[in-house]
């Protein structure tokens, strides 16, 4: 088998995609009310900074993805028992990301089509492209994002142009300091979206021009967050942070207000249809890490598994919690602590110690360690 | 894997063919272009809808018949009743077309139209429709009464207001959502736009009413419902609505009166405008000032004044300045000696720029907002007098 | 791999014309056999069939056997210059060996395209392909000599494709006539063709045409080792090859682009793609195809780049119109009625009032109508052909519409569709928005315009999955190569256009030296550069 490989170009649209797909659905940094945009901007150089921990972890030993990094810092037992805890991971965070959207649709565009019929066929969707390979979902996102970036571009004129943006809606800039800033920013807004970088730990090593693979992340998330605390900056100033409290899916609300001459209007069906576009790509790369997980552990092609593994997190999706509320709850309140933090900081710092330290032991001894090279 | 067509196949088709849950054809639709909500006599609301039959809105396919039924039924949730007056109609009623919201005074007055919750909550409503007040009478005569052009007075008021607001001011414009913002808002209270019918509501209600040149009824907008909180308090004139719109710096153009001399007047059309305002809290009283910047031209001058030179632009100008101010100064007075609320929004422009200073008055801002100093200060600019400058009538008189 | 390893020889010797060289399959050596068996074996390999002439005759004092097919070769200058030159002995000389037979054939058909052959099998073909063969008397080699009948039809404009502002002259059903074409049209000794016999049974010439120093040999390599592995009895068009060599077979998208304008070929073959000729018809593929060649036609070039590029954009939004709006129209008239302005829902409301189908039988209904018409449109005789639009334009669209069947909205959407599928270039490509067309229908009668864009991240998908000849199919979008989006959604002024494109990898990547945009001479008083 031919290995797979990705343009920087499509590492960047995988990025910027990913990292857009459902924060832009679901809003984040609420927490900071009408200050969540100054949330946002201080949240991207911690995103830079996530990157770098990652690229720096991922590059220690070149070409090597997470789990293989596991097994040469820990031996492969207990990398398999971590990489298995990895696995559920992403693909727990891939029915959440179904979940997302299914949860849009279901309250916006079809109310009565069962939130069942909605994930598995985009599981289908996502179980297709993986299916067809890393290489395939590169360029299928290489394709969609001009289509985010016009599709942005096209609402913030259409927001402005039917005035429905008041610019004051921003004001008073800090008028309760620093302190809702700060608590939108720890954990949730560093956990989500950027934390769950770590899922890029599996597409880094493929990229064929590594050498300017930092450049290029470093970039994503770049414009990635530009784009982030634009969208978010624009829901502010069209619906007022109260409104953005209070919507389940501000970019929707922000979109159903744009009306123009009594004919473009009711653009927000054709907004979520561009969110989808997001999500797929956030959702296939979750899974991507996943079945990565599923070929170390089980040194079969992971393509094997993408159908199966997509029905269960279809599933999955739907099992996740009772209703909406319980879904956000958990969102909220449980996966920023009890998961995202040991699994993008914790198990990774641990590596990467495991890591230096076997490359500093196998310097030591150059003699023994360099005839296997 | 070979089979993955196969398989994804399969799974399509199990889904597909399973059914399609929201369809709904054109056949079995109506589609509901205004609703009103009136209080109810044993529960608390009474829901009128007008649903359009289409055929007789095209006009190939119209054959003379009633342009719409309305049909009203009562209960205690607007939620529950929209689907209820399926009792009276027989197709699929789609909201998502709605044009116009009448709520009747007396429902207003008493101020338990919490039932905007709904409508933001309904993923099928959308922002787009006119609030209205029908004062004087219930929310359902109004949606009853027949016109010629569009046939349905939902229509009908959804255009008419927009032409009117864009022509001259008057109708706020106000949505859904700008009610709900100045509910939550700090420092700000709703109004909404008021219409009143012309003529006998009984006669409205017949499709004749649409074939007489001049029609036995006609809904016209009749002045500006202010509120506090939720309750309506009172109305204020449409010279006084398009004041307000003049602050809010929502006029698209207007027309204004100016008076030159004794009994003599001219016609000012004000085309540009822009609105700032600034507000402080100054030793615990608020202090706003509102600049009007203003472009016009004159469109009937029945002044003695040629206009040739320079000097006769500024002066009539600075006339007219004098005006704008007093009578936006006028509208202002009234509201906060009659009203003492807050629709201005003058809090909201005091808590962006004094924010500190603001959360100390805000619970009791109504009063802040009674015995604030306003002052207006306008500038208009007269650009050109249309395609003349001498008037004819000097030398008639 | 007996036929590439001839194949592989044969692209040493010269390229043009070409003729009958080895035979793929080694027969029975000519030397074991006298004239009397081999007369008999030759007659008792082609039957009784009518067209066989085997003559005697002496020549140079030697018995020889003239065989050749009277339905394949040209009888008048087989009596005009071969019996003329061939008959008679000339002083002196004896033809008793292979030297002999060498020195009689330079000095009486040099430069005639004559050639020896020795199995028993090229004598076969030869004769097949319209050859005439001499056997002498106690010779190894048989002489072969070309003598097939040129009658073709003529050249004419290309019944698709066609262009206002252009070439128009077309390919034709000889091989030998279409290479010439091309050859016309690039006065370059880089052309190369080579040549493969392709066919069990039909034996058909299939030749690749490539420019040397510009094709990536690798991906000439390609196509010399797909045309080779191909195992068919018969081919008859070109699209039978271009099935046989695709890179996948499941997939509604043409792999290859086929093209009847030799200007067309001519300019991709000077980017460095590859041109497949069959002979007996007039398409010719080119490979490898991106999907953005269908997009793009020879008259782009030959008109202002500003209209060039539009009418490429428009040709795009063609696409796109006729791939989905049939399903918007579903999806949006039975899901998301709050898609549509106000008025012109009531007005579809009040049209559709009493037409008695769901909108999605009554588009599939009135789509296969349309699909039944065009169908029986190409499929009649061309006189009646008038008939057809008559009947399909009066009965199925006033008269369904006037009697409440369907609606009269209904009869444009399919008429656009329609429309917007015949601005496609390239028929293989417009067929695919065709079958696509009706999955997009089903689906977004059953989940909206949601299962609309399902459908398509399915379309996306596989085209990104796609390769033509290894090339991604949708290069130079996805993988992206700025450079080419010069000549993808736009045409950019030809002296910019200065690369081939980059995902062929050719081997000469610049097309001509940096110029810059022409500009008018100096006026009087400006300063010289």
């Amino acid at each position: 088998m031919l290995k797979e490989n990705i343009s920087l170009s499509q590492l960047l649209t995988l990025l910027i995609n990913f990292l857009l797909g459902s924060a832009i659905v679901v809003g984040v940094g609420g927490d900071a009310k009408k200050d969540a945009w100054i949330a946002i901007a201080v949240s991207i150089m911690f995103g830079f900074g996530i990157m770098l921990f990652y690229y720096f972890l991922i590059s220690r030993v070149p070409g090597k993805n997470l789990y293989e990094l596991m097994e040469m810092g820990f031996k492969r037992p207990i990398a398999i028992i971590f990489s298995s805890i990895y696995v559920v991971y992403f693909l727990y965070l891939a029915s959440r990301v179904v979940r997302d959207f299914g949860e849009l649709i279901a309250s916006a565009i079809l109310p009565s089509t069962p939130i069942e019929v909605i994930s598995l066929t985009i599981c289908l969707a996502m179980a297709y492209i993986l299916y067809l390979g890393l290489e395939v979902l590169g360029r299928t996102s290489e394709i969609f994002t001009p289509y985010l970036f016009g599709f942005l571009f096209l609402l913030t004129i259409l927001l402005f142009a039917s005035g429905n943006a008041d610019l004051n809606e921003i004001k008073p800039v800090l008028g309760d300091g620093l302190k809702p800033v700060l608590k939108a920013l720890f954990p949730t807004l560093i956990v989500f979206p950027f934390g769950e970088l770590i899922a890029f730990s599996l597409i880094l090593p493929v990229v064929t021009n590594f050498k300017y693979c930092l450049r290029v992340s470093l970039l994503g998330v770049a414009i990635a967050g530009a784009l982030l605390l634009f969208a978010m900056f624009l829901m502010i100033v069209t619906l007022g942070a109260d409104a953005l409290l209070r919507s389940n899916f501000p970019m929707l609300s922000s979109a159903r207000e744009v009306s123009i001459g009594n004919f473009i209007e009711r653009i927000d069906a054709l907004v979520v249809f561009i969110m989808m576009l997001g999500i797929l790509v956030k959702g296939s790369v979750f899974m991507f890490a996943g079945l990565k997980g599923l070929e170390y552990t089980f040194r079969l092609p992971y393509r094997y598994f993408s159908l199966p593994v997509a029905m269960l997190v279809s599933a999955y999706s739907v099992l996740i919690s009772v209703n909406f509320g319980d879904h956000w709850q958990e969102g909220l309140e449980m996966v920023p602590y009890f998961l995202h933090l040991p699994m993008q900081f914790g198990l990774p710092s641990l590596l990467l110690i495991a890591v230096l330290w076997r490359k500093r032991k196998k310097k030591a001894k150059p003699g023994t360690k360099g005839m296997k090279f | 894997m070979k089979n993955f067509g196969v398989i994804a196949a399969i799974l399509l088709a199990a889904i597909l063919l399973s059914g399609c849950w929201d369809q709904r054809e054109l056949g079995e639709i109506t589609v509901v272009t205004g609703i009103a909500v009136d209080k109810g006599e044993n529960d608390s609301y009474i829901l009128t809808v007008e649903a359009i039959n289409a055929t007789e809105l095209n006009n190939r396919t119209a054959s003379g018949f009633a342009p719409s039924i309305i049909y009203s039924a009562e209960g205690n949730s607007i939620a529950e009743l929209i689907y209820r007056v399926n009792e009276g109609i027989s197709r699929h009623l789609i909201y998502s077309h709605m044009r116009t919201l009448i709520i009747g005074e007396e429902l207003a007055k008493e101020g338990i139209i919490d039932f905007i919750d709904f409508l933001e909550r309904n993923r099928e409503i959308r922002d787009d429709f006119n609030i209205l007040i029908a004062r004087d009478s219930k929310g359902s005569d109004v949606l009853k009464v027949t016109y010629q052009f569009q046939k349905s007075t939902s229509l009908k008021l959804h255009t008419q207001l927009d032409t009117m607001m864009k022509d001259w001011g008057g109708d706020p414009g106000v949505r859904m959502n700008d009610v709900i913002t100045a509910w939550t808002a700090r420092g700000r209270q709703p109004v909404m736009a008021a219409v009143r019918i012309k003529g006998d509501p009984e006669a409205g209600a017949n499709t004749e009413n649409m074939m007489k040149v001049t029609p036995d009824a006609l809904v016209v907008l009749d002045s500006l419902a202010i509120f506090n909180g939720d309750k309506l308090v009172g109305f204020l004139t449409l010279e006084d609505s398009r004041n307000y719109l003049w602050i809010q710096d929502k006029i698209n153009k207007t027309s204004i009166t100016v008076k030159c001399s004794e009994s003599r007047y001219m016609g000012i059309r004000v085309y540009d405008t822009k609105t700032k305002i600034k507000g402080k809290l100054e030793n615990g009283k608020a202090d706003i000032h509102i600049k009007i910047r203003a472009e016009a031209y004159i469109e009937g001058a029945y002044c003695k004044d040629q206009f040739v030179k320079v000097k006769t632009y500024e002066e009539n100008g600075k006339i007219a300045e004098k005006q704008v101010n007093e009578k936006v100064a006028e509208t202002i007075k009234k509201v906060q000696q009659e009203y003492g609320t807050d629709i201005f929004g003058f809090g909201e422009v005091v808590l962006r720029q004094d924010y500190q200073n603001f959360n100390k008055v805000e619970k009791n801002w109504d009063e802040k907002f009674a015995e604030a100093d306003i002052h207006v200060d306008t500038s208009l600019n007269i650009r050109r007098t249309g395609i003349r400058t001498k008037s004819f009538l000097k030398e008639v008189k | 791999m007996s036929i590439l390893k001839s194949l592989l020889k044969m692209r040493k010797k010269k390229e043009y014309p070409v003729q009958v060289e080895e035979a793929a399959v080694a027969g029975p050596d000519l030397k074991n056999l006298n004239l009397e068996q081999l007369k008999e074996k030759i007659i008792a390999e082609f039957g009784s069939t009518i067209d066989l002439s085997i003559d005697e005759l002496k020549t140079e004092g030697k018995d020889a056997l003239l065989v050749y097919l009277t339905t394949m070769i040209d009888t008048k200058s087989l009596k005009e210059t071969i019996l003329q030159s061939i008959s008679g002995q000339k002083e002196g000389f004896h033809l008793s060996t292979e030297d002999d037979l060498k020195s009689l054939c330079k000095e009486k058909f040099g430069g005639a395209g004559y050639q020896l052959v020795e199995t028993f099998d090229e004598i076969i073909i030869s004769l097949l392909y319209g050859n005439i063969i001499i056997l002498f008397k106690d010779m190894e080699k048989a002489l072969s000599l070309s003598m097939a009948i040129g009658e073709d039809r003529s050249i004419t404009e290309p019944s698709t494709q066609t262009v206002i502002r252009g070439p128009k002259d077309g390919f034709v059903e000889s091989i030998t006539t279409n290479v010439s074409l091309l050859r016309r049209r690039i006065k370059n000794r880089n052309l190369r063709f080579e040549r493969f016999i392709i066919g069990s049974e039909t034996n058909t010439t299939v030749y690749i045409g490539y420019m040397d120093g510009i094709a990536n040999e690798k991906i000439v390599e390609e196509v010399r080792k797909r045309l080779g592995k191909i195992k068919v009895n018969a081919i008859f068009e070109s699209g039978n090859i271009e099935e046989l060599i695709a890179d996948k077979a499941a997939t509604p998208f043409p792999l290859a682009l086929n093209s009847e304008r030799p200007d067309a070929v001519a300019s991709n073959l000077l980017e460095g793609k590859i041109a497949i000729l069959i002979d007996g018809t007039p398409f010719v593929l080119v490979v490898p195809a991106v999907l953005v060649d269908f997009f793009s036609i020879a008259e782009d070039y030959y008109q202002n780049f500003m209209m060039g590029s539009f009418l490429r954009i428009i040709r795009y939004v063609s696409f796109m119109i006729a791939l989905i709006t049939p399903s918007l129209y579903v999806g949006i008239l039975t899901f998301h009625h709050e898609l549509l302005p106000t008025p012109l829902l009531l007005g579809i409301i009040a049209q559709r009032e009493g037409v008695p189908f769901p909108a999605v039988i009554e588009v599939i209904l009135m789509e296969v109508t349309f699909e039944i018409l065009r169908e029986a449109g190409v499929r009649m005789p061309r006189a009646v052909g008038q008939t057809v639009s008559i009947v399909g334009a009066l009965v199925i669209g006033q008269a369904a519409a006037e009697a409440g069947i369907i609606s009269n909205i209904m009869v444009i959407i399919v008429a656009i569709t329609a429309i917007a599928n015949f601005v496609s270039p390239t028929y293989s490509f417009a067929a695919a928005a065709r079958l696509l067309r009706f999955l997009l229908i089903i689906v977004s009668s059953i989940l909206g315009l949601y299962g609309v864009l399902i459908v398509l991240v399915f379309i996306v998908a596989h085209l990104s999955s796609l390769r033509s000849f290894g090339i991604p199919y949708l290069s130079p979008v996805a993988p992206f190569i700025i450079e080419q989006q010069k000549d993808v959604f736009f045409r950019f002024p030809i002296w910019s256009m200065r690369k081939r494109p980059a995902y062929l990898k050719t081997q000469n990547p610049e097309k001509f030296p940096k110029t810059g945009s022409p500009s008018p001479p100096p006026m009087k008083g400006d300063q010289p550069n």
